[in-house]
Order: structure tokens, then C-alpha cells, then sequence
């Protein structure tokens, strides 16, 4: 383990901006796609019905090309669903506060560490306050955030400068920045390895129970799914529709070794079953 | 050179392993030899230029020597002829770039971001890219007559293009992740134009106005070849027809050593303006 982690873990309680989750609901979400010179339409996801509570962490998995990503855009507001309502909170989706952590490096190169979690913040949409998008009031909770995720020191470091691990933190950082109601993330660790997937899902934990944000996470591992969230969402092929719904009971955060537990292996082979079984 | 660029924060011990150093040694080093190598190959090039006119007694009709250049720059800069020539063209370009730069960054910004603003605009922004413009130059002077509204219009001509158009693939080459980022933020159309296209497209907007220092230079000369009392152009002119070689080398090298300046300026600007892209390999 790296000396940056475990001295980070002196810093639990450093966040209270954290508004705490909101409950997401999806009726009858579907998506289609008009496919280009056939003039027919492709049907990414098809009849979705899921309740999120307020402070749930969700899961979902599927084979590759059923949706997993559409949802969460979806989910996210970035794109309106051809069918179904999305509701975050007392808002839709398009006008909720949700953070999204990207699989890929989607930090901004020209802005730093520091300015990078900020980012959110000084959106007008997501802080209609002038007084507190001024760049003391931002730098100030961007540094909170900072510390929460364990990258003091590398505030006025340029993406570039710093691992993938380090980067992945920083998106998290940002997604929290903005106080969501709602945390949306898409196969954040994939581009990890093993051992960092692993520091980051314990950090990921810790910091999902002490801001008790409600979270969707999208990852094609099962393992991870089953280890990290409250309940599994396990999507069909295309068209993708809710094939089940798992429930982990064992209570968030969870240590390593409950990826050796009988519960979990049990969960994970259903879960398996169930995602290669079309 | 080293003490300009912001100190990197001290990292945490366990955590330097992992970052990169901000200065990479070897290409500072690269950096030196590479300016007295291309130095040494300066001095070899006018060395032979010198020895081939000598040994081959060239006319100074035709060609000058590097010394007859000399001496001619030195009795020039000594009357105070040459800083009127320089201090005239430079006046021109300094407006014409500082417009042309404004609008063109502007243009390829809107036109990468609302695409209405990019099919009303490409095929003229193409067509006129693509003319050669500078055929036009009299055309210009007759509308705005022999004076500095003219010549400036021209520089505008010149290097209003290359800065649009390299502001267009900036903003094309955006990542697609970085407009997701801004969407899933829900930024509004001013904070996704002023937030991620015009720093995202930066690196390209510093290539397209360093090719419009060649560009512009290009206009101020010919424009000062369709009337003019004044400026490196007409130096140029007056020395060609007079048969003074030497006055055309003159005028011709102070250009190439604008442009050079102009150049160096704008990566130090960049640099600067981009820090980022300075320490990535």
C-alpha cells in the first residue's frame, strides 16, 4: 500500500458539503436509436422500471453492448429516453445535480488538479450563487474534496503529472464537488490495475457511506458489482431490460474479505449465471 | 530560462516515484545543442555565400555579398532610414495580426460550436482560403487608398485564414469525453465555449497564428508593392529597381528576422498560456 493512501486515511472527516442522495426513479425507460441509410431504428434499452433509495449504491451489469452506458447517460440527463420517465429527487433528470466519473482519463489537461475538481463548481447551472463561485469560495471546497480523496500535495499538478489511480481520484473529487444528489459512474476503474482497482474501490466505499450520495455504478466485472454494491442490477443482452435485481445484504463498507465470503460467492456466481445465460 | 516556469509543490515523498519530473533534463540539453548546431550551419551557409562571390566574381548587380549586405545595413540603420522602414511595416502588421487573430479565433470558435454558424461560413471561409488573396491587394488599395488602412486590411486578409481555420480543428479535435464531461455537468452554451473549447483548442490556435506571422508578413510586402513611401516592401521595391541588391537583401533579411522573432514570441506566449503541453513529452 502507498504512503499517500495511508496517510489519507487520517482525513474521515473532513467533508459535511455533501447534501446526500437523492431517490431515483426510472418508469418504463426505453432508447432508440435511428440507424443511419436503413432508416430502422436499433433498440438500446427497452422497458426499464428501477427504484433507487435515497443513499443506495446500485450496481449494473450486463453483457457488452446491452445499454449499461445509455442508462446511465440517461440517468445522467445527457440525453432524453425516446420512452419512460427519469426522476432524481423532485427533479428530471435533465435539471438534477448529478456528478459522472468517466471511465477513460476525462480530466482537463489545461486545468489543474486542483482546478479540475473545481470545475463543477463554477458552473452556473450548479452554483446560481455569484458570491460562491468565486474562486476563493471553489478553491477552498475543491481543497475539502481534495483531502477526501486522498490527492493533498497534488493540487497544482497537471493530469498529466500524476498515475492513473491518482486520476481516477481527482474525477471522484470533481463528481463530489458539485454536492450531487446523484453519483453516476461508468466503469470508473476499468483502466486500473488489479492492485490500485482494489485501493479505489475501498476508498470508493468509505467515501459513498460518509456522504451517504446515492450511486449508480456501471462495470462489466461482477465481482466488483457484487462487492461494492447494495443491490445488482443485472441487464439482457440487446434490447437491454431488467433481467433481475440482486440484493447484497451484508452492510457497506465492506473489508476485502468479504470477497471471500460464502455470501459473496454465492452472489457472484448467480450473478454470473444470469449475465451469461442468453 | 529555468527559474521562469513555476516551481513544481513539493510531493509527497511516497508519491514523487510516481510522477514524472517537470523538467526533463534531456531535452533542455537537446535544446542547446540544437541552437549552436543550427547556429554553426548559419555561419557555414554566409561563409560560402561570401567565398562564392569572391572566388567567382560576381557582379554586385546581381548578387551582394554578405558584407556589401552589412555594410548596407549599417548605413541604413545609421540614417535612420531603415528604423522608418521597420517601424512603418511593423505598425501595419501589429494592427492587421492583432484583428486578424481576434476574428479569427472567434470565427473558428462559432464555427466549431453551432454548427448553423459553420455551414452559413465554410464554403467561404474555403473558397477565400484557398484564392490567392493577395491578387486582390490592388483592388484594396484602390478602395481604401495608398495609406494604412489598406495595408493593414491586406495583413488582416492574409492571416485571418490559417487562424480560423486552425481554431476549427482545435475545436473538432476536442475529446469527446471532455464535451461529456461539460454535458453531464450541465454547462450552459457560453461556459462549454469558454470553459472547454477555447482552452481545448488552444495548442491549435497557437499553430494557426504562427503560420499567420508568415502570412501577414507576406501582405505588409506586397501591399508596399502597389504604393508605398514606406516600409520593408518598399525598400524592397526601390532597392530592386535601382539595382541595389545589397537594399533588397536588407529588407528581405529584417522579414525573415521578424518572422523569427514574431515566432519565438508567440511559443513563448504559448508556453506560458499552455503549461500544461510543456512538460508532455
Amino acid at each position: 500500500m502507498r504512503a499517500d493512501m495511508a496517510a489519507e486515511a487520517t482525513h474521515t472527516d473532513t467533508r459535511t458539503a455533501v447534501a446526500g442522495g437523492a431517490r431515483l426513479l426510472l418508469s418504463g425507460v426505453g432508447m432508440e436509436f435511428p440507424q443511419p441509410h436503413t432508416g430502422q431504428t436499433l433498440t438500446a434499452l427497452e422497458g426499464i422500471d428501477l427504484e433507487v433509495t435515497p443513499g443506495e449504491f446500485i450496481a449494473i451489469v450486463g453483457p457488452s453492448g446491452c445499454g449499461k452506458t445509455t442508462l446511465l447517460r440517461l440517468i445522467a440527463g445527457m440525453t432524453a429516453p425516446t420512452a419512460g420517465t427519469i426522476a432524481v429527487g423532485d427533479s428530471t433528470a435533465a435539471s438534477a445535480r448529478t456528478g459522472f466519473v468517466f471511465q477513460q482519463a476525462s480530466l482537463y489537461p489545461w486545468r489543474t488538479v486542483l482546478r479540475n475538481v473545481a470545475f463543477g463548481m463554477e458552473l452556473r447551472t450548479r452554483t446560481p450563487n455569484r458570491h460562491e463561485r468565486s474562486r476563493r469560495a471553489v478553491r477552498r471546497q475543491a481543497q475539502d474534496l481534495i483531502r477526501l480523496v486522498g490527492l493533498e500535495g497534488f493540487e497544482d499538478y497537471y493530469p498529466h503529472q500524476i498515475s492513473g489511480g491518482m486520476q481516477q481520484r481527482a474525477n471522484l473529487a470533481r463528481a463530489l464537488a458539485i454536492a450531487p444528489e446523484l453519483l453516476l459512474m461508468d466503469e470508473p476503474f476499468s483502466a486500473l490495475d488489479a492492485q490500485t482497482r482494489e485501493e479505489l474501490q475501498i476508498e470508493l466505499q468509505r467515501i459513498a457511506v460518509q456522504t451517504n450520495t446515492t450511486t449508480v455504478f456501471v462495470t462489466h466485472d461482477i465481482g466488483e458489482a457484487v462487492y461494492l454494491a447494495d443491490r445488482v442490477v443485472i441487464l439482457t443482452g440487446r434490447p437491454g431490460q431488467v433481467r433481475k435485481v440482486l440484493s447484497c445484504p451484508t452492510p457497506r463498507p465492506r473489508p476485502l474479505a468479504y470477497q471471500v465470503s460464502d455470501e459473496f460467492m454465492a452472489l457472484r456466481n448467480a450473478a454470473w449465471e444470469l449475465v451469461h445465460s442468453n | 530560462m529555468t527559474t521562469s516556469r513555476p516551481a513544481a509543490p513539493a510531493p509527497v515523498p511516497a508519491a514523487s516515484r510516481r510522477t514524472r519530473p517537470l523538467r526533463p533534463f534531456g531535452r533542455r540539453r537537446g535544446n542547446r545543442v540544437s541552437f549552436w548546431v543550427g547556429c554553426a550551419s548559419i555561419l557555414g551557409g554566409l561563409l560560402l555565400w561570401q567565398g562564392a562571390t569572391v572566388v567567382f566574381h560576381v557582379n554586385p548587380l546581381v548578387l551582394a555579398s554578405p558584407t556589401q549586405i552589412a555594410h548596407a545595413f549599417a548605413e541604413m540603420s545609421s540614417g535612420g532610414e531603415l528604423t522608418g522602414h521597420l517601424t512603418t511595416s511593423l505598425r501595419q502588421f501589429a494592427v492587421g495580426f492583432v484583428i486578424a487573430g481576434a476574428l479569427g479565433v472567434l470565427t473558428g470558435l462559432l464555427m466549431g460550436q453551432f454548427r448553423y454558424v459553420r455551414y452559413a461560413t465554410e464554403p467561404w471561409v474555403l473558397a477565400l482560403y484557398a484564392t490567392p488573396s493577395i491578387g486582390l491587394a490592388p483592388l484594396f488599395i484602390i478602395w481604401l487608398g495608398f495609406g494604412f488602412a489598406a495595408k493593414a486590411f491586406i495583413v488582416v486578409l492574409m492571416a485571418f485564414f490559417p487562424v480560423a481555420i486552425n481554431t476549427l480543428s482545435g475545436v473538432e479535435s476536442l475529446a469527446r469525453e471532455w464535451k461529456d464531461v461539460a454535458a453531464s455537468y450541465k454547462a450552459n452554451a457560453l461556459e462549454r465555449f469558454v470553459k472547454v473549447a477555447l482552452p481545448g483548442s488552444l495548442p491549435y490556435i497557437f499553430t494557426g497564428l504562427r503560420l499567420a506571422v508568415g502570412r501577414g508578413l507576406v501582405g505588409i510586402v506586397v501591399a508596399d508593392f502597389f504604393g508605398a513611401q514606406k516600409g520593408l516592401g518598399f525598400l524592397i521595391l526601390q532597392g530592386a529597381q535601382q539595382f541595389r541588391t545589397a537594399d533588397v537583401f536588407v529588407g528581405t533579411i529584417l522579414l525573415a528576422a521578424l518572422g523569427v522573432v514574431l515566432t519565438t514570441f508567440l511559443r513563448t506566449v504559448e508556453r506560458k498560456v499552455c503549461p500544461w503541453r510543456t512538460d508532455a513529452s
